[in-house]
C-alpha cells in the first residue's frame, strides 16, 4: 500500500510539473500570426465598446452575418451616436459576446441581437469556437487559467490544419474591420458562393437565449432581428413558426422575409453578404431604428 | 453520480481511504461500507429508486435461500419463476410498458381504429435497471441450477447487487464470480491497484476526450441527415461507432479499474471489438457480459445448437432479438438485433462463427495481414450500418440516413477534423490489442510514464469542459 500511495502521489506531483513545462513550451510556440488573426477583431471591437461605456450607444451582437453584412459605421453617421458591430464568428456562440459586452452597457443603450441560425441547431449552443477566440487573447501567465490552454492550443491547431487541408485560409486579419467592428475587407471581392445548406432548428435554444438576455440585459432595451440568409433556406412553415416563436420571446421588429437575399448576394458562405448588399441590409435596419430613436 | 464528475473524483478517494485504512481488517464493515457507498452513488442520481434496488435485493435474497431449503424440485421451479416474473415485471413496467401500449394503439390505428391513449403513463426509467435486474436474476438461476450456494449474509448480498462501480452500466456480473469475492477477505495488492488506476485513466480518456468530442458531430449528422452530403453523413456513422464504443467501453474500464482498487476482479466487457474479423468474433468482443449472459441463461436453456439446424437458427434469432430489445423500447433496437442475427447466420450455417476464438489479429506480427485487414474493414462496415438503426429515432430515419449516404456520396464537407480522434484511438488500441485489462502498459518505463502524464493532462483539460455528460448506456 505504501508503495502504491507513494507512487500515486509522485505521479500526481509530476503532472503539474509537466503542465508548467508544457505551458512554457506553448508560450514559446504561440505563433506570431495569432496576434494578427481575424479573431482579434473580437477584442478590438470590445475595447472600442468599452471606451464608450458611459455613452448612449447601439450595439449589434451576433455572428459573422453581422460582421460581413451590416455597416455600423453608416448607422452611426445617420443617427449621430456610437454604433458597434459585435458580430465576429458564429461558433463563438452567443453567450460569450453577450456576457463580455454586458459590463459596458447603459440603460440608454440599445442592443440588437442577430443570432445565427447555426446557434439554433445543435446542443453546442455555447459553441466550441469560444476556445479559439479565447486562445488568441491568451498570455499563459495565469497558471490556473492555463489548464484551458491545452484545449485552446488544440483548437488553434485544428484551425491551422483545416485551413491547410482546405488550402483556403481567408486573408482576413485584425485589420479587416473598421473602428465600428464592420468587416470591410470584402469590399472588392468578386467571389460567389454556391454550396447552400438547409438545417433543422431546435426551438429550445431560443428559450435559452431569451432567458440569458432577460438576465444579461436587465434595464436595457434590446431587440432581436433575424440574420441574413438565402431565399430557400427556410420553407414558409419554418419561417412562420420561427417568426412567431421569436416574437413571443423578444421585441422582434423585422421578420425573416425582410432578411432573405437571392443566392447571388452571398460571397464566401451562405450567410456572408457581398459588400454591395451590405447597404441594403443596413437600410432595412436603419428604417426600424428611426421608429425607436 | 457520474464517473466523469467532480463529485466522483472526491467520492472515490474518500471511500478508498475508509475502506483500506479504517476498515481494512473487518470484512463485514468493508462490505457495509461498499453497500452504503453504492447507495450514495446511486441515490446521487435519484434516491427514490433506491427502494427499487432494495426491493429487488430482498426478493432475490429470500428466494435464493428458499430455493436452497426447498426439497421439492417443483417448488424450487415455482420459486425460480417467482423471481424471474418479479424481476422482468419490474423491468417490463419501467422500461417497456409505454412501448407496448403505444405499439398496440399504432397497430389498431393502422387498421383504421383510432384509440385515445389513456393508458400511456409518465414513467421515469430508473438508471441501470436493466443491468442490476439481470445481475440479480443470474443469482437465483445459479442457485436453482446448484451452481452456487445461496448466501445468508444479507449485507454482502446487497453489496453484490448494488456494487457501485458496475451498478448502472455493467459489466453485468455473475453471482458466481462477484459474490464469492464479497464473502472472502481481501488484501490490497500493488499490481492490482496500479492496473486499476491505469484502467480508470484509459476509460476516462476514451469517454471524456474521444466519445464526448465525437458526440458533437454525431448529433449534428443525425439531426441534419436530410441536408448534409453523403460523405459527412458517412463520417457521422463512423464517429457514432467510435463514440458508442469509447463511451461504453470507457465506462466498463473505469468500473473494472475502480473495482480493482477495492480488491475485486470484474469480468472483461470489451476486447477491442472493432478489430474483429467476422461478426461471430465481434460478439465475443463486444459487451461480453451481456452476450454471455444471454448465451448462458437464454440460448443454452433453449437448446443452443444441439437440437438441429432449424432450432439453432430459431435460438439465434431469439437471442439477438432479445438482445436488441434489452437495449430499449423502440423498434430501432429490434431491427438492430435482427440485423445482427442476419449477419451472424451465414457464418453460423457455414460453421466458421467460432473461427477466431483465441487468436489476436496479426498474431505475433506488428500489423495484420492484408486478408485480416479486409476482414476487419468488412466487419466494421457491417457493424457501423447496424449502429445507424441503433442511433436513429425511428426505422424510417435510419433508412433515409443510409439512403442519403449512398445517393449523395461525396468528399465530406463537414466533420473532417474529428477523424483525428478516430486515428488516435485506433493507434492506441492497436498498440495494446491483446491485453484489454492492461492498457498503456508499455514495456519501456519512460514511454509508459510519458503516456500516463500526457493522457492525464489531456483528459484533465477536457474533463472540465465536458464533465457530467451522460454515458450512453445509462438509458438502457
Amino acid at each position: 500500500m505504501k508503495r502504491f500511495l507513494g507512487r500515486t502521489i509522485f505521479f500526481l506531483m509530476l503532472v503539474p510539473l509537466f503542465l508548467v513545462l508544457f505551458f512554457q513550451t506553448l508560450k514559446v510556440l504561440k505563433p506570431k500570426s495569432v496576434e494578427n488573426s481575424y479573431l482579434k477583431n473580437y477584442y478590438k471591437t470590445l475595447q472600442h465598446i468599452e471606451a464608450h461605456k458611459d455613452d448612449c450607444k447601439i450595439v449589434f451582437i451576433g455572428g459573422s452575418n453581422l460582421a460581413f453584412g451590416l455597416s455600423a459605421e453608416d448607422i452611426e453617421k445617420e443617427f449621430g451616436i456610437p454604433v458597434f458591430n459585435f458580430g465576429v464568428k458564429c461558433d463563438i456562440g452567443i453567450k460569450k459576446p453577450i456576457n463580455d459586452v454586458r459590463p459596458y452597457l447603459n440603460k440608454c443603450d440599445i442592443v440588437i441581437l442577430s443570432p445565427e441560425y447555426e446557434n439554433l441547431i445543435d446542443a453546442d449552443y455555447y459553441a466550441s469556437g469560444r476556445f479559439e477566440v479565447e486562445y488568441v487573447n491568451y498570455d499563459f501567465t495565469n497558471v490556473l487559467h492555463s489548464f484551458k490552454a491545452v484545449e485552446y492550443f488544440a483548437q488553434f491547431l485544428k484551425k491551422v490544419l483545416l485551413g491547410f487541408i482546405k488550402g483556403n485560409l481567408k486573408p482576413y486579419s485584425v485589420s479587416s474591420s473598421n473602428y465600428n467592428g464592420d468587416i470591410v475587407a470584402h469590399k472588392n471581392s468578386s467571389e460567389s458562393y454556391s454550396n447552400f445548406h438547409t438545417y433543422n432548428y431546435n426551438l429550445a435554444h431560443i428559450d435559452k437565449l431569451a432567458k440569458l438576455c432577460d438576465s444579461a440585459f436587465a434595464g436595457v432595451n434590446y431587440y432581436l432581428i433575424p440574420p441574413v440568409t438565402f431565399q430557400g433556406r427556410l420553407d414558409e412553415a419554418t419561417k412562420l413558426y420561427l417568426d412567431e416563436y421569436y416574437a413571443e420571446h423578444f421585441n422582434y421588429p423585422i421578420k425573416i422575409d425582410s432578411m432573405t437575399f437571392g443566392r447571388e448576394s452571398f460571397f464566401d458562405t451562405d450567410y456572408h453578404l457581398k459588400y454591395d448588399f451590405v447597404s441594403v441590409r443596413t437600410g432595412k435596419v436603419s428604417s426600424f431604428l428611426k421608429q425607436i430613436l | 453520480m457520474l464517473f466523469n464528475s467532480t463529485e466522483f473524483l472526491l467520492f472515490l478517494p474518500i471511500v478508498f481511504v475508509l475502506y483500506w485504512f479504517l476498515l481494512g481488517k473487518n470484512l463485514k464493515l468493508q462490505n457495509l461500507l461498499i453497500l452504503i457507498s453504492s447507495y450514495v452513488f446511486y441515490g446521487w442520481w435519484d434516491y427514490r429508486f433506491l427502494s427499487l434496488i432494495f426491493l429487488s435485493t430482498i426478493v432475490d435474497y429470500t428466494i435464493g435461500l428458499q430455493i436452497h431449503k426447498q426439497p421439492s424440485a417443483k417448488k424450487q421451479k415455482w420459486l425460480l419463476w417467482g423471481s424471474i416474473v418479479f424481476n422482468l415485471g419490474v423491468l417490463g413496467f419501467f422500461k417497456y410498458y409505454n412501448f407496448f401500449v403505444d405499439s398496440w394503439i399504432d397497430m389498431f390505428a393502422s387498421f383504421g381504429y383510432e384509440i385515445k391513449s389513456v393508458w400511456t403513463l409518465n414513467i421515469i426509467l430508473p438508471v441501470g435497471i436493466s443491468f442490476y435486474t439481470f445481475q440479480t436474476m443470474s443469482y437465483t438461476i445459479d442457485v436453482y441450477k446448484k451452481n452456487l450456494q445461496p448466501t445468508k449474509d444479507f449485507i454482502s448480498f446487497a453489496s453484490f447487487v448494488a456494487f457501485f462501480p458496475q451498478l448502472v452500466a455493467g459489466p453485468i456480473e455473475r453471482a458466481s464470480n462477484l459474490l464469492p469475492q464479497m464473502l472472502k477477505e481481501r488484501a490490497f495488492k500493488y499490481e492490482q491497484g496500479v492496473q486499476g488506476l491505469r484502467l480508470i485513466l484509459w476509460g476516462m480518456f476514451k469517454k471524456v476526450v474521444i466519445a464526448d468530442n465525437l458526440s458533437v458531430n454525431v448529433d449534428a449528422a443525425f439531426n441534419n441527415y436530410q441536408s448534409l452530403d453523403g460523405g459527412s453523413l458517412l463520417l457521422g456513422m463512423i464517429y457514432f461507432s467510435f463514440q458508442i464504443y469509447c463511451d461504453f467501453s470507457g465506462y466498463s474500464d473505469i468500473a473494472i479499474g475502480t473495482s480493482k482498487l477495492f480488491g475485486f476482479e470484474l469480468m472483461s466487457n470489451f476486447k477491442y471489438p472493432y478489430f474483429s474479423r467476422n461478426i461471430g468474433e465481434f460478439w465475443r468482443r463486444w459487451h461480453i457480459s451481456l452476450s454471455t449472459w444471454f448465451r448462458d441463461y437464454v440460448y443454452i436453456p433453449l437448446g443452443g445448437s444441439k437440437n438441429g439446424k432449424w432450432k439453432s437458427i430459431r435460438n439465434i434469432f431469439i437471442i439477438f432479438l432479445v438482445s436488441g430489445f434489452w437495449h430499449g423500447a423502440n423498434w430501432t433496437f429490434i431491427v438492430w438485433g435482427l440485423f445482427h442475427a442476419m449477419l451472424f447466420l451465414p457464418s453460423f450455417v457455414a460453421k466458421n462463427n467460432r473461427k477466431y476464438l483465441n487468436s489476436a489479429i496479426g498474431g505475433a506480427r506488428v500489423f495484420p495481414t492484408f486478408r485480416e485487414t479486409i476482414q476487419i474493414a468488412t466487419t466494421f462496415t457491417l457493424v457501423t450500418i447496424g449502429w445507424v438503426f441503433f442511433r436513429s429515432e425511428s426505422i424510417n430515419i435510419a433508412i433515409n440516413y443510409l439512403y442519403n449516404v449512398v445517393t449523395r456520396i461525396a468528399v465530406p464537407t463537414q466533420f473532417r477534423f474529428n477523424l483525428i480522434y478516430v486515428v488516435i484511438i485506433l493507434i492506441f488500441e492497436f498498440s495494446f490489442k491483446d491485453r484489454e485489462r492492461d492498457p498503456l502498459l508499455y514495456k519501456n518505463r519512460l514511454l509508459r510514464w510519458i503516456m500516463y502524464i500526457l493522457i492525464t493532462v489531456v483528459t484533465y483539460a477536457w474533463f472540465f469542459k465536458e464533465q457530467n455528460s451522460n454515458f450512453i448506456y445509462f438509458q438502457f
